[in-house]
């Protein structure tokens, strides 16, 4: 007897992150680096040249004490599903979008450090590799063997983990299942958030819980108007945080940083 | 055909054009970027069995169960336990980098005297003929151990070897976390035991500063039950539980108590206390009196809160019950005062939150083994040691976490002859200024045990075993300090012996984390499974208490001073300091993050966010209201000096509109500052910790 462990479509992963519930405690941004074999900062390394596959921005409402109010909102690769910038420029193809799983893969391997994709990636959630990856002595006993470090000279990025993805797809076939069932497969940042503000799934499953609160009302996704369609979407009950959404604030963020 | 030199270069050249239109070059190219990623230097991850071990962190109080993912026995990830009953799958970032650390490049790995590297066996003998010659020479200085994390068995075995000292003092830091609840153990007459908060049934958080999402209790308790909810923010600064509360009441530093009269104020006024609660004060009409002389218009003068809002605050905590009122301060921002503790006491007892369920209740303490719990010394919290007092200063900084100025520390030692030996397993906090830094062993790599935390609703016992092995030369801090006062003892175990102890109380619940199983603590079997079972990952919870008959309480305290105490605290605590508002226009508002307030290292990758994302502000960054930066003649990202009555320090300058007008709030920690830390210059005389001073500040 033979099991079927082709997939029966294709799936869309995606995740809906709810910003009011976001305390910016930064665990997702370690989940990540520790999950991916992302370094620490060499001591020159700023806000600019720093990496952080998943980065929590903080945003304001612009006004002043005490009508100040704040946000958190947690931006890694919108895993875009619309002429995907980073796919289109790559001159490599060292990008490209899975169509089994609709994530957008970065291959270092095939990365030549041109960096067009981070040019054309509208939301700053690609990072260059400045310097060559060091731990101090003695941790990188702690890598996870699932991922390859990076060398200095191409450029990464989020990906939702795909090694896990692998990892629960080869349970899922042992189990003689064509895909993992909802909950195997989830990112670091995901797992690791503390006020499970992220919820993870397949989008393209209509009865998930990640499909159903992207459905619901207050959701939004990250500069609308560039019709890139993200497969990471927000909710938030302000309307404020609505607006700011819509605006570059990773690029202010940036351009903020001196030298 | 004869083939002439211009052929060949015809040939060449179309030999080049053609190639170019073929794949070869961008194969070539692509080559290249494989090749050159394939260097020696680029490390590998290391290779082995996957497996999964349990363990619990101990890097502070809370003690979140940890699910270990191992290569070849090493953890190469943490994550929390969902099965905990109490942390549910929770783990900061700290926590979740914690298997970094016993490789940070500031871990001590060697004995230093003076800095310099000394034997252990040596600096023991050192150690040990200092404290002969105390003895001998008859001097009243004390012997004391400065115990960062109290409540561990090593913390019991300090306690009993200090009792056989006639000039031992167990000393530990002021009480944060639990100092509300300390504060209302001291109001409740008799022994009041342990209490603990019940937050599982809470509806409202009144929280006078305390990180209530952000690093407070366990944050499993708080997050995984946020919608139940509601958060009063009461709080100078826009902090992160600010940003997400349902209200936040920004009042001005220092002026928390006169804020709390001023709602005890409302709820009697408006009789929306509970009366039944009220009539278990004897000194009821006194606490009125004094909360009477704090009505919302003169609160709003001292607090800068508008009167209308001090009521709307009052009724809404009041008409969403049960609700409790926390204090405890800030982790690098120090404790509030015991003034304000005590007012805040009185908030709960007038919302008839204590020992109710969803508001303060009763709890057993873990039990220790009866030959330590018998004659153990009492504790003392360092600000009651007389100043000048202690000759021979340990500081077990094994497992630091809030911020203790070294001033408050330094005051108490004996002029010009005491000595420091500082027990820790980085050159941080204060290894600086010790005489002796004693190499101790890391998160994961000794047994450590993991009572229950101070808020806890009902009392927990745990395991942090061992997963990496400590590297050569690093010695427990207890027994070190076992050693030098000639106490043999190995603390593993006395901490088996601990839970031999909690197996005879034959109550409560052990979970064990890989099967999710809940078993009583009777169907265990014998105490080695209850210790296989704890080893191997899993945790004892106790049965609540159940409701007792409710004793007396003293709102004012009971040493009969307390009004005149509360008075005083409420009528501003930075006007009673000596510093004249006139040279000092500003207010210093130090603040920090459980775990990350310099007193220890941090896994390297927190450079996420800190220096590569500026998520969290790194120690000595200073942030001020753009107008209050114009007033100073500052600019946004400039260097800056800070100036108290304590001196002064060098800060970077960020403006923050979210920043109170007239306040500089500068970050405590995470790393050592290159520059003298924030804390140093904060005032401790002041009588109000060292959470704000009057200061001033100037652009370098």
């Amino acid at each position: 007897m033979t099991m079927d462990t082709k997939r029966k479509r294709p799936a869309r992963y995606g995740m809906v992150i709810d910003v009011d519930r976001c305390t910016g405690c930064g665990a997702c941004m370690i989940a990540c680096a520790v999950e991916n074999n992302v370094p620490p900062a060499q001591p020159e390394a700023t806000d600019r040249t720093g990496i952080t596959w998943v980065r929590v921005y903080q945003i304001h409402n612009g006004a002043s004490f005490p009508e100040n109010r704040t946000a958190f909102v947690p931006v890694m690769c919108q895993q875009c599903g619309h002429q995907t910038p980073c796919v289109s420029v790559c001159p490599q193809q060292a990008v490209d979008v899975d169509r089994e799983t609709g994530i957008v893969g970065q291959m270092p391997q095939r990365c030549l450090g041109c960096r067009y994709c981070m040019a054309a990636c509208p939301y700053h959630a690609r990072y260059f590799n400045w310097w060559d990856p060091v731990w101090p002595k003695g941790m990188e006993r702690t890598l996870n063997p699932a991922v390859a470090p990076r060398m200095r000279g191409v450029v990464e990025k989020c990906n939702f983990c795909q090694g896990r993805l692998h990892a629960a797809r080869e349970r899922a076939a042992a189990a003689g299942r064509a895909e993992p069932k909802p909950g195997e497969y989830v990112p670091a940042c995901v797992e690791a958030c503390p006020t499970a503000a992220i919820t993870f799934g397949d989008l393209a499953d209509e009865n998930s819980a990640a499909a159903e609160q992207a459905r619901g009302g207050n959701t939004f996704r990250l500069l609308q108007k560039l019709g890139t369609e993200p497969k990471v979407y927000y909710r938030s009950s302000r309307p404020w945080v609505h607006q700011v959404a819509q605006q570059d604030f990773g690029r202010r963020k940036k351009e903020e940083i001196r030298g | 055909m004869k083939v002439g030199r211009r052929d060949l270069f015809k040939f060449a050249a179309g030999s080049v054009a053609g190639l170019a239109i073929t794949p070869v070059p961008w194969k070539l190219l692509e080559d290249t970027a494989l090749w050159s990623q394939n260097w020696s230097w680029i490390p590998r991850p290391p290779r082995g069995e996957i497996g999964t071990k349990f363990t619990a962190c101990t890097l502070c109080p809370a003690g979140c169960a940890v699910r270990a993912r191992c290569v070849g026995g090493q953890p190469v990830a943490l994550a929390g336990v969902a099965e905990h009953p109490a942390t549910r799958g929770v783990l900061c970032a700290l926590g979740l980098a914690g298997h970094h650390l016993p490789y940070h490049p500031l871990r001590v790995r060697q004995a230093l005297r003076g800095g310099r590297p000394v034997g252990l066996d040596t600096a023991a003998a050192e150690i040990a003929a200092a404290l002969v010659e105390m003895r001998r020479s008859g001097s009243k200085n004390l012997v004391a151990v400065l115990d960062e994390r109290p409540g561990r068995t090593a913390s019991w075995l300090y306690r009993r070897w200090l009792a056989d000292m006639p000039q031992g003092r167990y000393v530990t830091p002021p009480e944060r976390e639990g100092a509300t609840l300390a504060a209302l153990a001291e109001l409740i007459e008799g022994d009041a035991g342990p209490l603990g908060l019940d937050l599982e049934r809470v509806r409202t958080i009144l929280s006078f500063g305390a990180p209530v999402l952000d690093g407070w209790s366990t944050p499993g308790r708080v997050l995984r039950r946020r919608e139940r909810f509601q958060i009063v923010q009461v709080e100078t600064r826009y902090s992160r539980t600010a940003a997400l509360a349902d209200q936040w009441v920004p009042i001005r530093p220092g002026t928390e108590a006169a804020f709390a009269l001023a709602l005890a104020h409302v709820l009697i006024e408006e009789r929306l206390y509970d009366e039944a609660a009220a009539r278990r004060a004897g000194d009821f009409a006194a606490y009125r009196k004094v909360a009477g002389e704090f009505p919302p218009e003169r609160v709003a003068g001292l607090s800068g809160v508008a009167a209308e809002q001090v009521i709307q605050t009052a009724r809404l905590v009041a008409g969403r019950r049960p609700a409790i009122a926390v204090g405890g301060g800030d982790p690098g921002g120090g404790p509030l005062g015991r003034e304000e503790e005590m007012a805040i006491g009185g908030l709960n007892l007038l919302l008839g939150g204590l020992e109710r369920d969803g508001g303060i209740v009763r709890r057993r303490a873990v039990p220790a083994p009866k030959e330590l719990e018998a004659g153990a010394a009492p504790v003392t919290e360092i600000q009651d040691l007389p100043n000048g007092s202690v000759g021979l200063l340990f500081i077990d900084a094994s497992a630091a976490v809030d911020a203790l100025p070294w001033r408050l520390v330094e005051q108490k030692l004996a002029s010009g002859k005491a000595l420091v030996v500082s027990l820790a397993a980085y050159r941080a906090g204060y290894a600086g200024h010790a005489d002796y830094l004693i190499p101790a062993p890391m998160y994961l790599e000794s047994l450590q045990d993991v009572p229950a935390p101070a808020d806890a609703a009902e009392a927990s016992f745990s395991l942090s075993t061992a997963l990496v092995a400590p590297p050569q030369g690093v010695v427990e801090p207890v027994e070190f300090v076992g050693r030098v006062t000639g106490n043999a003892g190995t603390l593993s175990d006395w901490i088996k012996r601990r839970a031999a102890a909690v197996y005879r109380t034959g109550r409560g619940t052990v979970t064990t984390y890989t099967t999710g199983k809940v078993e009583p603590l009777a169907e265990v079997g014998s105490a080695e499974k209850f210790w296989n079972a704890l080893t191997e990952g899993a945790c004892w919870q106790d049965e609540r208490v159940g409701g007792r008959a409710a004793p007396g309480v003293a709102l004012l305290g009971r040493h009969g001073d307390g009004a005149a105490r509360l008075r005083r605290a409420a009528a501003g605590r930075l006007d009673a300091g000596e510093a004249p508002a006139g040279q000092y226009p500003l207010v210093l508002a130090p603040f920090g993050w459980r775990g990350a307030t310099g007193n220890t290292a941090l896994s390297p990758v927190m450079s996420k966010v800190y220096q590569e994302s500026g998520l969290r502000r790194a120690g000595n960054q200073a942030a001020v209201h753009p107008a209050t930066g114009a007033a100073c003649g500052l600019t946004d990202g400039c260097r800056g000096v800070i100036e108290t009555q304590c001196g002064s320090c060098g800060v970077a300058v960020f403006f923050d509109p979210a920043v109170m007008p007239g306040v500089i709030q500068v970050a405590v920690g995470p790393e050592p500052p290159r520059t003298r830390s924030v804390l140093e210059v904060c005032d401790l005389e002041g009588g109000c910790s060292w959470r704000a001073a009057r200061a001033r500040i100037w652009k370098v």
